[in-house]
């Protein structure tokens, strides 16, 4: 399969193209301007990541407006909303398999920084984030060392 | 205050974690709980008034977890703990639908003067069968002006009946837990305790 190896610098830009490119989102995410958003890929030396991987998400009123990859939580932590979860979960929630809130009940997703009434009123947002996502075309038999 | 102990995480004060409710469902209850109770005072006095137990099931996240209120402390536990006055049941969608639920309050009701002119006209109903009573029969327009100056001096009277929340039944999320109840999407089940409890827990974990 060719796509952008997961997680790379390459799959965060697509990721930002898809998400302009999801109307769904434009619109549920409308009224977001509570800042930037990071997707953390705890680390897991057994898959070759040492260290944690991030995607932050500068997202505001329906669209993305740039977007960084980054090493370490610490790096992770200047978003305002950072959500970590494994590799695999992760990419269950890329390929639809998991609901993102779902997710976060069951534990395998965890707001480790951010307001939860906040993210809980902009559920549909984080919806689409998830299916823009979706729509990156990704290989994951590959990742940005 | 932050501290460890056998019994459990203490979160902030009031709200503390049971053994392995640490992360997941339970972890978020308690963290919107603790962060509803931060930013709006209105859901203190619910919280203070919440006693008795309340049991959540995601059924398509395979998760429960209990609730225990009482006395301004909750404790939240995975799995069911105790009886529990109120249990809802329903999938994870529906559970985070109830927290989007539209609320508001005679005092917004009395701003909007198409509702206004409704509450006039559902308080003038008694009052004309009062005055009916009493001698002359009123016509509805003379109800309805008679109680209009009541419910015009509600807008400017700040009591916090007045300001209590209530589901909107007009709001899009309302109506839609209503069909998913009626459906049986979104099953609840309580006893006498339980069902003082629905409005006020409602509100507490409402993000709207």
């Amino acid at each position: 399969m060719s796509g952008h190896p997961f997680p790379s610098e390459a799959w965060t830009g697509a990721y930002a193209d898809a998400v302009n490119g999801n109307p769904k989102y434009r619109e549920a995410g409308k009224a977001w301007t509570h800042g930037s958003v990071a997707m953390v890929i705890a680390a897991d030396p057994d898959r070759g990541l040492n260290v944690e991987k991030g995607m932050i998400l500068d997202v505001n009123e329906g669209q993305c407006r740039g977007t960084e990859y980054v090493t370490g939580r610490e790096a992770a932590s200047v978003a305002d909303f950072v959500i970590v979860a494994t590799y695999d979960d992760w990419r269950s929630v890329i390929g639809g398999e998991i609901d993102p809130i779902k997710g976060m009940m069951q534990g395998r997703l965890k707001l480790t920084k951010g307001h939860l009434p906040t993210m809980l009123r902009f559920v549909e947002s984080s919806r689409q984030l998830v299916v823009s996502a979706s729509l990156v075309p990704t290989d994951f038999s590959r990742m940005e060392p | 205050m932050v501290g460890e102990s056998d019994a459990g995480v203490e979160l902030a004060g009031n709200v503390e974690l049971g053994p392995g409710a640490d992360q997941g469902f339970a972890s978020m209850m308690a963290e919107l709980v603790r962060q509803n109770l931060q930013d709006d005072a209105s859901k203190r006095d619910d919280f203070q008034r919440l006693k008795g137990r309340v049991c959540m099931v995601v059924e398509d996240a395979e998760v429960t977890i209990t609730l225990a209120f009482g006395g301004g402390n909750l404790r939240v536990d995975v799995g069911t703990v105790g009886t529990p006055d109120l249990t809802l049941r329903a999938t994870s969608e529906w559970i985070t639908q109830m927290s989007l639920m539209e609320w508001t309050s005679v005092r917004q009701l009395t701003q909007n003067s198409p509702t206004a002119r409704r509450l006039s006209r559902l308080f003038a109903t008694p009052l004309k069968t009062l005055w009916i009573s009493m001698g002359p029969i009123p016509t509805d327009g003379m109800a309805r002006r008679a109680v209009a100056p009541v419910v015009r001096v509600l807008k400017h009277v700040d009591h916090r009946w007045l300001q209590r929340r209530f589901p909107d039944w007009k709001g899009q999320t309302t109506r839609e837990i209503a069909g998913a109840t009626r459906e049986g999407k979104l099953h609840s089940h309580f006893n006498r305790r339980g069902a003082t409890m629905v409005l006020p827990l409602s509100r507490l974990l409402s993000v709207v």
